[in-house]
């Protein structure tokens, strides 16, 4: 059994070797190292920076080491705003993680499911992932925010996105799912008497994870852009800081047209280096995984 | 014997229409999942933003959110008059404007978001695949890495984000657009110059968001995904065959490569149209673009769910409608494979 | 060779690598000379990855970006001679190719192209090469299929609306439509069954006679060679090691790899095990110095392993590329 599992890791070790060969996973390994960095360096900022008017308000940046809290100057209500997007980012991040963690998830199960079943079975994961999949996202959710409005915390909000988040993987692990079992060593597999589930736990899966691994990635990327847009809609846990709620604060005091740039800009570039650095990854991943997209190009 | 295509139309219409459903099942029940005492705090909010309301009008809107809610009557009769509802797209009388129906001041929004949302998705589709179709026949690869790697750093980007930069640039660095629109003029045309006020307005008001949606669709997705089509097709045996014949290139170009990736590009074309309800709703208020987004924005903030929940049917149906389209005109007037399947 | 031994083709030194990196390359064919006279039928053979499909594409004169060619390949047009691998792509594409060459390429089943219908491939190349306008061409096509034993609504038809079969055929008869006097057929027949690969090869056998075009069949499969075949060509690992009248090949192969290959088709009355050859064909990225079959060569000496044999002559054209056959 350790014999398997040092087996298995030998085997994941050179797949991120592989994967290091590629340049675009290479910057995107390295953004999402800096902004796990960064968010855990949220851990550090103190208490106060919470309350308004602790600070000074709207005090453009200051370079000065002396006083880190001003680095990135002050908010209109006199909060900091290196210390607000250290947690905004933090807080992002494990809003997308844990939708991650549920929604990808769950479309693992379906989708796999549905990949296996037939008859009546497939049809009905079919249309009820289909119909998911082309429900518009974002009126969805504003329409079940507004009403949950009032129990919206950190750990709640992953549930709402979830929700919808689950579709994509599901419809993508099951034409994974399809494809793989298409395939001869599957039928070999079925004739030689292995038992079914032991085809899908020793054939299926380990091609399914990887494409797992991907659609985990996209997720988190869909979720914290959801919320983002949730926020900018005044629909997000306003009393916390998300990168949404950031822009939604700095919009509401109109930063941008009094020229408190330092409060809209850092948001905006963490969410787009997020994006960027999460895109790279997976699909560095995705690239791996599909030889045929291997062929050409690179 | 029914003809294939018949059969296929059936199908396809079966499933629309079950699709349907299933997502007219599940809004359903997640307005079931909210709470009764819900429905006070939002009447409260309604009541806090000072609108003078009358107690006659108080009822009316606490009767519409029991209503929607399924508080009131039987669960069949909840269920019926929600599916009435939901395919009517009657949700009562708006909060905002009370007691205008909420569907007609949708209606008074919705020209602006198509026709951003049309224009916008027309030129990116049509930028965006000659760029890329362009860039896989050009034998010189600097240029398609570069543009390649700005295209796949774009395509991440949500439209908003990029909206949010944009407008900072625009409104602050460069101060060429105006960013607050003065009114709304009335969609109503009577004479000439109404018309050309009305175009004017609409082009000042729709540059940035059209701008935001265009960057990013047309070099992200759009671009991306026909030069990864071209570059295969190029490779396909029977271009290759082509070649060996000694098809002009021009031709090759054009009825080998361009038609073929032409078939899941207008496949998506007709999936991207199908959001044109919903497709920038974040955009269009960022810009106070005049469109459904503002509106959205609106009746978030005054709790009226009559209003979003006529946006969020309209976009359901919208999407659906596009599906069933595709699956059946789109296809059989492009791919003969499935035109003349045997 | 019933038609006389005017020559056609003529391949001299021909070189072909492909560029992997600055640094890398696959050594694809080296050192290549031929011939073919008009009218005549012969075979190239020789494993997978022994080049031979990259030596047609060179002998037809389409090059692959990263394909690499040296020496010359010789056509006799109408006004001359002409070297294919000098000459200009476009010139290529608009005089010499399907008008006087034409090609078959693997895989023939899947290459019309899906969104033109069957008639338009022959449209097109009247149109192009005879000038003909468009109701002409139509009719010209239409005759032409009759003339071919198929149905003349095949043309209407799309590629996917056809079997398997008559796709290949369709195939086979776009690549006699010009009467074209070299046809290269680069494996015509694989992924068909038995029945289906007698059919067609005896359609496309016929075709030629009738034309009097030299066909150029390139095939692992020996079978065919001896079937169809008056001269076979042996590769192995980009060099031509055997060169042969191919009746005279069968009774008596020369080379120890085509004697391998031999020995392993199945015969009448044989009841023995089929012998089979040690070992994999060497890596095209690092040729083994000296003879390329060294390492798998049952007779294998010493001066093999140093130094590359030379070719030995002998009547009827019967060429050996070996240390065996060298008298010292």
């Amino acid at each position: 059994m350790s014999l398997n599992i040092r087996a298995k890791l030998s085997k994941i070790s050179t797949v991120f070797y592989t994967l290091l060969r590629y340049t675009r996973f290479r910057i995107g390994l390295a953004i999402l190292i800096v902004m796990v960095l960064l968010a855990l360096a949220s851990l550090t900022s103190p208490p106060v920076y919470r309350r308004w008017y602790a600070y000074p308000k709207d005090r453009p940046p200051q370079f000065n080491l002396a006083a880190m809290d001003l680095l990135l100057g002050t908010t209109s209500n006199g909060r900091p705003v290196t210390y607000i997007t250290i947690n905004a980012l933090a807080n992002s991040l494990i809003i997308g993680l844990v939708t991650a963690l549920i929604g990808s998830h769950i479309g693992l199960l379906v989708g796999l499911l549905s990949g296996i079943s037939r008859g009546y079975k497939e049809s009905v994961t079919v249309l009820l992932i289909d119909s998911f999949v082309c429900m518009p996202g974002l009126p969805l959710l504003i329409v079940l925010a507004m009403a949950l409005k009032n129990i919206m915390t950190i750990h709640t909000l992953p549930l709402i996105l979830s929700v919808i988040a689950w579709a994509w993987p599901a419809r993508n692990v099951r034409s994974i799912t399809l494809s793989v079992m298409g395939r001869e060593m599957i039928y070999l597999a079925r004739f030689s008497g292995i038992k079914f589930t032991g085809i899908i736990v020793h054939e299926v899966l380990p091609y399914v994870l990887g494409w797992h691994l991907t659609n985990f990635i996209n997720t988190i990327i869909w979720a914290i852009g959801m919320e983002t847009a949730l926020a900018i809609f005044g629909l997000s846990i306003l009393s916390e800081d998300t990168l949404g709620t950031m822009i939604y604060w700095a919009l509401n005091y109109n930063a941008l047209f009094r020229g408190l740039w330092w409060w809209m800009l850092p948001p905006i570039v963490i969410i787009i280096s997020i994006f960027i650095g999460l895109y790279f990854i997976s699909s560095s991943i995705a690239f791996y995984l599909n030889p045929r997209l291997r062929g050409h190009s690179q | 014997m029914l003809h294939p295509f018949a059969k296929h139309l059936i199908n396809r219409t079966l499933v629309a229409v079950v699709t349907l459903f299933i997502a007219f099942n599940v809004s359903y029940l997640l307005l079931r999942a909210i709470p009764a005492s819900a429905v006070d705090t939002m009447l409260a909010s309604v009541a806090q933003l000072g609108q003078r309301l009358d107690p006659e009008d108080y009822i009316r809107m606490r009767q519409t959110l029991m209503e929607l809610f399924g508080l009131t009557g039987s669960p069949v009769d909840q269920y019926i008059a929600y599916l009435r509802r939901f395919f009517l797209l009657d949700f009562g009388p708006s909060f905002m404007a009370f007691p205008t129906p909420a569907r007609n001041i949708v209606a008074r929004f919705l020209p602006w978001t198509v026709g951003l949302l049309l224009v916008t998705t027309v030129i990116s589709w049509l930028a965006g695949n000659t760029l890329g179709v362009f860039v896989s026949f050009v034998k010189n690869r600097r240029l398609s890495r570069t543009l390649e790697n700005i295209a796949i750093m774009l395509y991440p980007i949500p439209y908003y984000v990029l909206s949010l930069a944009l407008i900072y640039i625009f409104a602050f660095l460069i101060p060429i657009f105006s960013l607050s629109p003065v009114s709304v003029p009335s969609i109503r045309i009577a004479s000439i110059s109404d018309a050309i006020n009305v175009a004017i307005y609409f082009f000042r008001a729709a540059a940035l968001p059209a701008i935001s949606i265009i960057i990013v669709s047309a070099f992200g997705w759009w671009f991306l995904s026909s030069r990864t089509l071209s570059i295969s097709t190029i490779t396909e045996d029977y271009v290759v065959f082509a070649k060996l014949r000694g098809v002009d290139i021009g031709r090759i170009r054009g009825k080998y490569v361009l038609r073929s990736v032409m078939v899941p590009q207008v496949t998506a074309l007709a999936l991207a149209l199908g959001t044109i309800f919903s497709g920038a709703l974040v955009t269009e208020y960022i810009f106070a673009y005049p469109g459904l987004g503002s509106l959205l924005y609106q009746s978030i903030i005054i709790g009226d769910y009559p209003i979003a929940l006529t946006i969020l049917s309209l976009s359901i149906i919208g999407v659906i409608i596009s599906m069933w389209l595709l699956d059946t005109v789109v296809y059989y007037v492009i791919d003969p494979r499935i035109r003349y399947a045997r | 060779m019933s038609i006389g031994n005017t020559s056609i083709l003529r391949a001299v030194d021909i070189y072909g690598e492909y560029v992997v990196s600055p640094l890398l390359s696959v050594k694809a064919v080296t050192n290549v000379i031929l011939h073919m006279n008009s009218g005549e039928i012969v075979g190239i053979a020789g494993e997978s990855g022994c080049g031979k499909s990259t030596l047609v594409k060179i002998l037809y004169g389409y090059i692959e970006p990263s394909l690499r060619v040296r020496g010359r390949v010789l056509l006799n047009i109408d006004d001359g001679t002409i070297d294919l691998l000098s000459v200009d792509e476009e010139y290529k594409r608009g005089r010499i190719w399907w008008r006087y060459i034409s090609y078959i390429p693997q895989n023939s089943m899947n290459i019309l192209n899906p969104y033109m219908r069957v008639g338009d491939h022959f449209t097109e190349l009247l149109k192009k090469h005879l000038n003909l306008e468009k109701d002409e061409a139509i009719r010209v096509a239409g005759e032409y299929v009759e003339d071919l034993g198929l149905r003349k609504d095949v043309l209407k038809a799309f590629p996917h609306q056809l079997s398997g079969g008559m796709r290949q055929r369709i195939v086979v008869a776009l690549s006699l439509l010009l009467k074209p006097r070299v046809i290269f057929a680069d494996e015509p027949t694989t992924a068909v069954d038995v029945v289906l690969q007698k059919v067609l090869l005896q359609y496309l056998l016929d075709k030629q006679k009738e034309y009097g075009s030299t066909l150029i069949i390139v095939t692992h499969d020996m079978s065919i060679h001896a079937m169809a075949t008056e001269r076979i060509i042996v590769m192995y690992a980009g060099h031509v090691v055997e060169e042969a009248p191919t009746e005279l090949f069968y009774e008596d192969p020369k080379h120890p790899y085509s004697r391998a290959l031999i020995n392993s088709l199945p015969r009448l009355g044989d009841k023995g095990i089929r012998q089979g050859l040690a070992g994999q064909p060497p890596s095209l990225i690092n040729p083994p110095p000296g003879c390329r079959f060294h390492p798998r060569c049952p007779y294998s000496m010493d001066i093999c392993r140093r130094e590359e044999p030379p070719i030995n002559k002998y009547e009827n054209g019967w060429r050996v590329k070996c240390w065996l056959y060298v008298k010292r």
